[in-house]
Parts: C-alpha cells; structure tokens; sequence
C-alpha cells in the first residue's frame, strides 16, 4: 500500500495531493500539462526533496517533514519508468537491467536480465548499447530494468508516449500483462484516456496542482467534473454561458451562437460536453422529430476512418466531432465541405465549470 | 542583387594568410636545422633532464587536478546555490591571470615569507626552488581549465540518468562512479587534454615560484628558453618534441569531442 500526501511548491504550481494505491492495483495520473504529475512521482521516489509531505509505503514510513524524516530514493526504491527511459548509454541491455539487481554473482544477474529481456521478447539485444535500439526496444528494456530491481512501487512516466502508434499498441498490452502480475502498487501518468482506462483500476485527474476528479474510467466518462476531464474522456466540448431554462432544464447559450439544453441547474460559464458517438447527423433540410432538443448547423471540415466507424470534423458555433458508422455517413453522403444538422439529447449533454 | 566577384577570392586570400602565418612557425621549427643535427641534440643532458622533469611533473600535476577536481566539479556541477556563478568565476580567475602575477601569488602565499610560509616549514614542506614547486604552479595554472571543463561535462549529464540509478539502489558515491563519470568520460579526458597541453607550455608562473634550476625545476619551457641563446640546434629540438607532444593531445581531444555523441545517442 503506497500512502501519500504531499504539499510542495515549484514555481508557479503549488502541488496539494493526496493518494493511496492498494497493491496490485494501478492509479493513473492524468492532467494538463504543467498541472504537477511527474513532480507528484518525484516527491514519491525521493528523486525531489519534498517540502511538506508524509509518504508511507507497507507500513514504513519513506517521508514524513514534520519529523524531518525522508529516506533517499535508493533506499524507497522505487521501479521507475522514465519518460525519456534513461537508460544508461554506456551500458549494454543487459548490464542496464542487472543495474538495480540484489545478486552479488555476475553470472547469476547476467542470467537473470537475459531472461527479463527474453520475456519482452528481446534476449537477442542483451549486448546492444541503448543507442542502437529503437524507441519500443528502449521502453522494453527501461521496464524490464525497473522490474528486476524488484521495486516496492512501480512509477510510469508516459512510458508509451513517446512511441509511434504501432509500437504503441504492442507496448500498452505488455504494460497490461506487467501490471496484471505485478503485486506492487503503480502510478501510472498518462495523457491518454484509452491507456489510462486500459492500464489502470482508477483515474486521478490533476489540473492546477490538485486531483479534481478520482474515479474508475466509466465514472471519469459519465460525470466529468471539468471541462479538462471531459476532453480527456474524449468528449465534444463547447463553451457557453449557462441560465436557468425551468422543467429541470439548463439552457446554454454558445459563444459563437446556437443554444443548447441540459438537465440540471447551472449558471454562468460553462463546459458543454457531449461523447462524439451521441451526436447525430441529418441532411441540412431535414424535419427533426424525437427526443433530441439540442440541434445545431454545421459544416463537415474532416472525415476521418477509424476501425468500425467514421470520424467527421465539424465547425458549428465551435468545432465538434461525431461518430458514426460507415452505412451511416454513404447514405448522408457525409464529405468535406458538405453542410448538415447535428443533434443530441439534452440527457446526453454534461455540465462543468470553467 | 549584384554580384561581388571580388567576396569568394577574399575569402580565400584570407585563411591563406592566416594559415601561412599560424602554420610557419610550426613548420619552421622542424626545418630551420637539420634533422640529424636536431635528434643528436636531443641527447644533450640538460635537454633529457628537462623533458623528464616536464614529463613527470605535468603527470602528477594531472593526476592531483584529475583527483581533486573531479569529485570538486560534479559538486558544482550537481549543487544549485546562491553563490555558485560568482564561486565559478573566481575559480576561472586563474586562467586569465598574468603568469607573472600568477607565480608572485603563489609566492605570497606559500613562499617562505608567504600567508602560509610559516606551517608549510612547520611541516617541513619546502616548495619554493624544488620539484614539488613545479607541481604546484603546473596544478595552479591547468587545474581551472580541467575543473570548468569537467563541470560543463557533469552538467550535460542528464538528470533523469542520475535519477534512474538512485532510484535502482545506488547510492550518490556509487551513480558518481557507475553513472555520472562514465558518461562524462570523453567530457573530461578533453578537460584533461586541455590541462595537461597547458601544463606542459606553462613558463612564467614556474620561473617566479619555482626557479630554473637544471634537473630540479627547469621544464622543458624554461630550457628552451634556457638554451635559445647559446644552443639554437638543441632549443629547436626540445621545441619540436614538445610541438609534437602537444599535437598528440590537440588530436586526442578532437577525437574525444567527436566521441561525445556516446553520451548523448542513448536519447
């Protein structure tokens, strides 16, 4: 169990988190940049010194300010998976993962990393120096070196980041299978909703120094509570100015024009969110009956295939995207430049503050 | 925009002249007497004497510059405070000192009437028309240019490599050794080759501190000087060795520099 809460100014941010993450079980950091997560994992392994702070981890006590205790990161050792990898450029993949290992003998540590390498599939790069290695094959081994140093916690720092979307895809299931074995506590800091909700049991949301939303993936996805978690969740959002409407209803005016409705009660600025897969597209002449209440113009400026379904940019009052399937856009004759009317129900519209 | 025929032609008149100028010199040192006549004076006595003496004494001066400045650099290197730019200056005030004044300071302050005059007889250290004096003046006026030049090594280590070997379990004395000096490396042999180039020219802080005394203070520097007067021959042939010597380490260090990508290439 990894127990922290920690108070810490840098720069402008004033970082006041807390955070607890069971073993076994993942948290994902996730946030705008700048918003303090990579200090947050810093202040954790002990690589920054924090100013006020108590960290704990299985029962021992890492940091605690207010008696002037904080263990230095080699003794907290913590597997951590940076950004950049840094992995050691004067030393072969191997020696890089046996770096961190307890066993004395070098023949027992070399045996050792080869066989950690041969499980992310390459042993055959056991002699290579990092330099000649591509960017999947560095993620591989800065994991592979975290793990065999059997850390007490696991931090990842974007570690798929900075991959193409090939590699990309072959990283985040190994990272999976890893964190599904692992019986340590991890903290996972991603921008990406998919390999956050994939890798991770739950969702801590930073923005401004401080965690404004903690929930599972489906519950980040349902009720955001700003308009940063709503985009991170992979929402449409607008903005507008928010007022009464009556019957339940919040109407909100759009800057940039159009009006649309939601359930609850609001007033002011607000973040309009609403999932691209909710809204729906109809010719621009078309008589709209049903459910739906918010209904705006809009001129299609991308369409963009993805797997089972089309993607379609849109510029209304502001940029959109919606979902729809293939049949869907061939008999909307859905194309760049094509005018059409988009609409959802005001059920399917959230509300946050901006 | 008009042609100017005459911008091209310019150009190469000038490093034509600027080559002539810095290579003849170089050139001349070896052609104005006869190579036989060159190597034959190269046996004399106090030639042998001085190029040992400046062999050893420039050895030892490295390894205590290599020795104190190392672990001195990566502090500075590693340690933000206050004080650290104006610190970083007056470390480098050295290299702009006259070597004059630079063997007067020394005097001042380790001569036998020096700041520290009286605990060095104390202690029975005499530095002063000695061998060990030597060593001190060479240390004084390279250590700087080692120190700037390895600190600037460490700083180009990236953080995140020192971080990854904390977090793995190695202490600070052991990322020093396993991590920040091996990536460092082609950083600070050029601090090195640099230190030791200036360490085997250096002439006048010597003479000051240490006197020119054959066998026990006379560099090769000093004995070219020394000889120039009364034996042309065999100052041309000390000259040429140590032109040699300091175009080894010239080389070494150019391909030290271009060996660096090493550190940075694991990015």
């Amino acid at each position: 169990m990894l127990r922290a809460e920690v108070s810490h100014e840098i720069g402008p941010l004033r970082l006041e988190a807390r955070l607890d993450v069971t073993r076994g079980r993942c948290l994902a950091l996730a946030g705008p940049s700048g918003a303090g997560k990579t200090t947050l994992l810093r202040l954790i392994a002990g690589t920054e010194a924090a100013q006020s702070a108590r960290i704990e981890c299985d029962g021992a006590v890492w940091v605690d300010t207010a008696r002037s205790l904080s263990w230095p990161p080699e003794r907290r050792r913590c597997g951590y998976v940076f950004q950049d990898y840094a992995l050691f450029p004067h030393l072969s993949a191997w020696r890089n993962v046996a770096y961190g290992m307890r066993e004395r003998s070098r023949r027992r540590r070399r045996e050792a990393a080869v066989a950690l390498l041969e499980r992310f599939g390459i042993a055959q790069l056991a002699e290579a120096r990092p330099a000649r290695m591509s960017g999947g094959e560095r993620q591989r081994v800065a994991l592979a070196r975290a793990l065999a140093a059997r850390p007490s916690v696991l931090l990842l720092d974007e570690p798929v980041a900075a991959l193409d979307a090939e590699s990309r895809g072959r990283a985040v299931r190994e990272l999976g299978q890893v964190l599904r074995e692992l019986e340590r506590p991890a903290v996972l800091v991603t921008h990406d909703f998919a390999d956050a909700s994939s890798l991770a049991e739950e969702i801590a949301v930073l923005e401004g120094g401080r965690v404004i939303q903690r929930g599972d993936a489906s519950a980040l996805a349902a009720t955001p509570n700003s308009a940063f978690v709503a985009d991170f969740t992979g929402a449409v959002v607008l903005r507008g100015n928010a007022r009464p409407a009556g019957d339940g209803l919040t109407a909100v005016e759009l800057d940039g024009g159009g009006m649309v409705f939601a359930t609850g009660s609001r007033t002011g600025p607000v973040a309009v969110s609403v999932y691209p897969w909710e809204i729906v597209l109809h010719p621009p002449g078309a008589r709209l009956e049903g459910s739906a209440q918010n209904v705006l113009a809009a001129t299609v400026t991308s369409v963009t295939e993805v797997a089972d379904r089309v993607r379609v940019g849109l510029q209304a009052c502001q940029p959109l995207v919606a979902e729809v399937t293939h049949a869907s856009a061939r008999s909307l004759a859905i194309a760049t430049g094509a005018r059409v009317r988009v609409s959802w129900k005001a059920t399917a519209t959230r509300l946050s503050e901006r | 925009m008009r042609a100017r025929p005459w911008f091209g032609p310019l150009l190469v008149a000038s490093l034509a002249l600027a080559f002539a100028f810095l290579v003849l010199p170089v050139v001349a040192i070896f052609v104005h007497t006869a190579p036989a006549k060159l190597v034959s004076s190269l046996g004399d006595r106090a030639s042998t004497d001085a190029l040992r003496l400046s062999l050893e004494t420039s050895t030892i001066a490295m390894v205590v510059v290599v020795a104190v400045g190392t672990p001195a650099a990566y502090w500075l290197a590693t340690r933000v405070f206050r004080a650290r730019a104006a610190l970083i200056t007056l470390l480098e005030l050295p290299l702009v000192l006259p070597p004059a004044v630079a063997g007067l300071g020394l005097l001042a302050a380790l001569g036998p009437d020096g700041i520290l005059g009286p605990a060095l007889a104390n202690a029975h250290v005499q530095l002063v028309l000695q061998t060990a004096g030597v060593v001190v003046a060479l240390c004084f006026v390279s250590g700087p240019l080692y120190l700037l030049q390895a600190q600037a090594a460490f700083g180009a280590v990236e953080r995140s490599l020192t971080d990854a070997s904390r977090t793995l379990g190695a202490g600070e004395a052991a990322t020093f050794a396993r991590v920040a000096v091996p990536v460092a490396l082609p950083g600070l042999l050029t601090g090195l080759g640099l230190a030791w180039a200036r360490a085997l020219g250096e002439f006048g802080a010597t003479l000051m501190f240490a006197g020119s005394l054959q066998g026990v203070t006379q560099t090769a520097p000093l004995a070219i000087y020394a000889q120039f007067a009364s034996d042309l021959p065999a100052a041309l042939a000390l000259s040429a060795v140590l032109v040699a010597f300091s175009a080894a380490l010239l080389v070494g260090v150019k391909l030290l520099s271009g060996s660096r990508s090493l550190g940075l290439a694991a990015r």
